[in-house]
């Protein structure tokens, strides 16, 4: 992948969890900064949570089939 | 980056699929929020038309007292007679007294039933959701209490969620896009290098090679494309091999016959006896010739699918010993010994007996060609349904890294062997395939100053059980 594709494909996911972001704080009613900082947080780690996973049954998958 | 590319195809095919679980998911949702709101709303009011008609019924509270509770609570509230009229309210922007609800809704509240409705303001329009309850004194059913709740507030709040689902939806879809193109991307790129790859080697760029390290199926293509790339290099190399081979042997003998044709047309020849060697060599030199091109001959109608078996019933001990016959002054020239040891009962074979003195021959000839001294073995033997034919010599033998390529069209060993001991790299591959067209096998083990070994294997058919005995 080159620099651009890499480029574009981190804007539309940070779009994505700025959305998600908004939508997940104005449920809450008026907010300060604090609460987008916050929520954005962990927007973020919800994203990441899927890809992590994947990774962590990636490696056991791979160490089982190497040890075998 | 094309519209018709793999990238934006594979990338649609995902969004795509995600759209089609986000959009009824996003129903579903908007089915919950709306579903669990309006029940929470509905118990809500159950609770307070129960207690306030339980209240009403113990006369622990009277009307006015009720009212004044459910103006500063908000509540909205009607209480009806016996004859369903309202004959108090409270929350409503106007005067309903003496106004009557449809009676049909209302009776079974005036039967002791308790029950939930919708209801519109007949003045403001205002659409409620209600929830109704008897009132009971000693076992007689006085009037009934409906609680109502305007489902203004409650659209307004589930429209607020939808407008939120809707914003969520949108956010998910950025960040599936963007997660899309960075998968699609990587997906396709193995492609796209197979793609160049094959490109480059049909240029005839043969070296070029794709690089991907994966164990799946791409890499799997990969490693074909690969392998194709070398065999194809493989083949080219032997067809030039080849060209340069057959364009030697056939410029030799053209230029021995030249040679002595020269001599004979000018006469430079001293005796009879030399003119008559010069015709001889011209006449082994063309008989060369014409083995080499119908060896090529051959090979191409074979390859083209072109040769046609002419099938009977043969004994191959016969067809061994013609072609042990013809090859017998060849090997008193050489001093070979050649053995031969044949089953007491072989099974006659369903071929063709020319190909068949064709295979023998070559194999025989060749095991002569390379034999300098020692013996040739030739040996036909039958394992239940299958007939096994070897031919085993000691002569100089083939180096093992060698042994896989050598029933190869056009394959020859060493250069410097075939030149000295003549042959057009063609008679195995020759008789490979013509082993192939009887359905049979052909192997080969050597080792080198040792000896070689050639087995050839044949499936009998059911109908000569029985065998033919000697």
């Amino acid at each position: 992948m080159k620099r651009g594709d890499w480029l574009i494909a981190w804007v539309f996911i940070l779009i994505g969890i700025v959305v998600l972001t908004i939508s997940a704080t104005l449920v809450m009613g008026p907010s300060s900064i604090f609460k987008y900082v916050g929520n954005f947080f962990h927007v973020c780690m919800w994203t990441g949570a899927a890809p992590v996973i994947a990774l962590i049954v990636y490696i056991i998958l791979s160490v089982t089939k190497g040890g075998r | 980056m094309k519209l018709n590319s793999i990238v934006f195809k594979l990338g649609g095919m995902i969004i795509l699929l995600f759209l089609v679980l986000l959009l009824p998911m996003g129903f579903v949702i908007n089915q919950i929020v709306t579903g669990s709101y309006q029940h929470h709303v509905n118990d809500q009011n159950r609770q307070l038309s129960e207690r306030y008609a339980k209240a009403l019924s113990d006369q622990v509270i009277t009307v006015n007292k009720l009212k004044t509770i459910a103006q500063f609570s908000d509540v909205k509230f009607m209480m009806l007679d016996q004859k369903g009229n309202v004959v108090s309210s409270a929350g409503f922007f106007s005067r309903v007294q003496g106004l009557s609800l449809p009676y049909q809704e209302i009776a079974p509240v005036l039967k002791g039933k308790s029950i939930s409705l919708n209801y519109a303001h007949l003045l403001t329009a205002t659409r409620f959701i209600g929830y109704g309850s008897p009132i009971v004194h000693s076992d007689k059913v006085t009037g009934g209490i409906f609680v109502f709740s305007a489902l203004d507030g409650m659209q307004q709040s589930v429209h607020n969620v939808q407008k939120l689902l809707f914003l969520t939806g949108i956010g998910a879809f950025f960040l599936a896009v963007g997660f899309t193109f960075v998968l699609s991307k990587k997906l396709s790129l193995p492609l796209i290098r197979m793609e160049q790859a094959t490109r480059t080697i049909a240029k005839g760029n043969l070296d070029s090679h794709v690089y991907i390290h994966s164990n799946d199926e791409l890499g799997s293509l990969g490693q074909a494309i690969n392998d194709l790339a070398l065999e194809l290099k493989q083949y080219q190399d032997n067809r030039n091999e080849f060209f340069a081979n057959v364009s030697h042997d056939l410029r030799t003998p053209l230029t021995y016959v030249q040679g002595y044709a020269h001599v004979l047309n000018n006469k430079l020849y001293q005796s009879e006896e030399e003119q008559a060697h010069y015709l001889s060599l011209i006449a082994q030199e063309t008989h060369r010739l014409t083995y080499l091109i119908e060896d090529l001959f051959e090979l191409s109608k074979i390859e083209e699918g072109k040769d046609r078996l002419d099938l009977e019933w043969i004994d191959l001990r016969e067809v061994m010993d013609n072609v042990i016959e013809q090859c017998r002054f060849t090997l008193k020239e050489q001093g070979l010994d050649l053995h031969h040891r044949y089953d007491a009962t072989l099974s006659l074979f369903y071929g063709d007996g020319l190909r068949m003195e064709r295979i023998f021959t070559n194999l025989l000839a060749n095991s002569i060609r390379y034999t300098t001294e020692g013996s040739i073995t030739v040996q036909i033997s039958q394992y239940d349904n299958k007939l096994l034919i070897s031919i085993e010599d000691t002569g100089i033998g083939i180096p093992e890294n060698q042994l896989p390529y050598v029933f190869d069209r056009f394959y020859r060993v060493e250069q410097s062997r075939s030149r000295l001991h003549g042959g057009s790299g063609l008679g195995l591959s020759i008789v490979k395939k013509l082993v192939e067209l009887h359905g049979g096998t052909v192997s080969i083990q050597s080792k080198m100053n040792i000896g070689t070994r050639v087995e050839v294997e044949f499936i009998v058919q059911a109908s000569t059980a029985g065998g033919l005995e000697e």
